[in-house]
């Protein structure tokens, strides 16, 4: 195991991580008017969050990029107000909480579900910081919050009642997660990076045929950006040089060791802080961050709202997980289905389906690039079918289809080999 | 800490798997519950593991303790014997203690009650 050339405090790596949120925070605010932005974030709140609803389309550019950058800024300031250690799974949460805040996560919609996780802990008598990180990857339901109160508009349930009825349903979302999502785990073995995508798939699944027994459509809905490519390719070419650079230095400005890094299969836990040092973490979140965007721009994609949440999800799992050895057959996989399927390889669901289909990306890491391919070819097929079920409340739709794709291919992969 | 008897438990599942498949002629386990802490104790017969080796486990045993982490993925904790899984444990004790003598292996982990 290497150790770091620089060892970095908690504060310290607090503050790499204030890095990008600090950014769009300041590009935000440069770029538009306050009232502007307020009104901007506004409109972000009251509107009904089901995927994929595209935050910089709904709120403007400015506006997005300020909800993002605000909420992810709170999310670190827990992290250490909490005295959480800031290892990989703290930086995949904050990661992941950053990117869904461009669709789907804002400074309001989430916050019944840190409530439900108070609860929880007051409730079992624990202490919340040691069910924060579950509660932060739990706002894959915030939707759900929105939703409710949106769905109650113009029927006979008043305003205030709506809102409790969906702050109530966050809540209740919040205080069972800790216990659901770890009990999921067995489902896919760890084989699924996204265990609360799949854990909120099931919740997302059960309250939505709720709903429409009683009468209320739930319909994924697609709102998306189209004017922003340049700035958004510009923006993280550049704050993926920033982020490598960082790890570079922090290594002792050297790439030694990052061998070992890529060979990890990179199976829930792996988390490479831990294992491979901060250094070396950063400059993997830089080099996913290009392969992410190569990935994109050869797919033809145009970068809005969800293409770059899903990226910065994917960076974020580059402390946790995903390296390119384990995670480009996945793609691959993912592409080949998108080329002999009906979808368009180009469109943003089959892009961010290929991003966030990096979720397999263990299987690849544990028994090589051909199960990772086909994994990704049976991840897309599955992911474009399911989101039906729960009406795009559950913003880890992917997470929900790994969990599906790998239970059931693992096994299969098992029974073919002798070593099983 | 809730579960306390089943972590402690998988601890030694997913360790004893660990140094079974070693092949060991004798592995002895054994559980002390003292008054603050759990002493866990592995002594595994007729081995080889080289120095790095040693060392290596060591160190990810011994990384730090992560409750908020443990109390997501402990039900991972199980059969495999990757580097990352003993870093699950790794993450779940206090400390872990180990050295080779006779072609014999000893482990000491610690896991301070909460």
């Amino acid at each position: 195991m290497l150790k770091d050339g620089i060892n970095l405090n908690e504060k310290q790596k607090a503050l790499i991580l204030c890095i990008l949120p600090g950014l769009f925070i300041i590009i935000g605010l440069l770029m538009d008017t306050p009232v502007n932005i307020v009104k901007g974030i506004y409109n972000i709140v009251i509107t009904p969050d089901l995927l994929i609803t595209d935050y910089v389309y709904v709120g403007g550019l400015s506006a997005a990029l300020v909800n993002t950058g605000l909420l992810s800024l709170i999310n670190v300031y827990l992290l250490y107000r909490l005295n959480i250690k800031i290892a990989g799974t703290a930086i995949a949460a904050l990661f992941m909480i950053t990117g869904f805040a461009f669709f789907g996560k804002n400074i309001v919609n989430v916050w019944p579900i840190y409530l439900g996780g108070l609860l929880h802990a007051k409730y079992h008598g624990i202490k919340f910081k040691n069910i924060a990180l579950i509660v932060m990857f739990s706002t894959a339901l915030a939707p759900m919050v929105s939703q409710i109160i949106h769905l109650t508009q113009g029927t006979s349930i008043s305003t205030p009642i709506g809102v409790m009825i969906g702050v109530s349903v966050g809540i209740f979302v919040g205080f069972i997660m800790p216990v659901l999502a770890p009990h999921m785990l067995s489902f896919h073995d760890g084989y699924n990076l996204y265990n609360v995508g799949f854990t909120a798939g099931i919740i997302g699944t059960v309250l939505t045929s709720v709903m429409r027994g009683f009468g209320l459509s739930v319909k994924p809905r697609m709102i998306l950006s189209t004017q922003h490519d340049m700035f958004f390719t510009v923006f993280f070419v550049i704050y993926f040089i920033i982020i490598f650079s960082v790890g570079f230095i922090v290594n002792g400005s050297s790439m030694k060791g990052y061998k070992n890094l890529i060979r990890r299969p990179g199976r829930v836990v792996t988390d490479f802080t831990q294992l491979d040092g901060y250094g070396l973490t950063f400059m993997n979140i830089g080099i996913m961050g290009f392969i992410a965007l190569a990935y994109i721009k050869i797919s033809g994609g145009v970068m809005n709202g969800p293409i770059v949440g899903a990226m910065i999800s994917l960076t974020g799992f580059s402390a946790f997980g995903n390296n390119p050895i384990n995670t480009i057959p996945v793609i691959i996989g993912v592409l080949i289905a998108a080329i002999t399927n009906i979808w368009n390889i180009n469109s943003t669901s089959v892009i961010i389906d290929g991003l966030f289909g990096t979720t397999l990306a263990p299987i690849a890491g544990a028994y090589g690039p051909i199960y990772g391919i086909i994994a990704g070819f049976l991840h897309l097929s599955v992911v474009m079918n399911i989101g039906d079920l729960h009406g795009g409340m559950n913003l880890y739709n992917n997470g929900f289809s790994g969990g599906i794709v790998a239970a059931m291919l693992v096994p299969i992969i098992k029974s073919f080999r002798k070593d099983n | 800490m809730k579960n306390e008897s089943r972590k402690i438990s998988r601890i030694i599942d997913e360790l004893s798997t660990h140094y079974l498949d070693k092949n060991p002629s004798k592995l002895n386990i054994n559980i002390d519950s003292l008054d603050d802490l759990f002493k866990i104790s592995f002594e595994v017969y007729d081995v080889k593991y080289s120095d790095d080796e040693i060392k290596l486990m060591l160190e990810i045993l011994n990384e730090p303790r992560l409750p908020a982490v443990e109390t997501y993925y402990w039900t991972l904790t199980s059969e495999s014997t990757e580097d990352s899984e003993l870093s699950l444990i790794g993450m779940m004790i206090d400390k872990a203690e180990m050295f080779f003598e006779n072609s014999c292996l000893y482990v000491y982990l610690y896991r301070y009650k909460s």
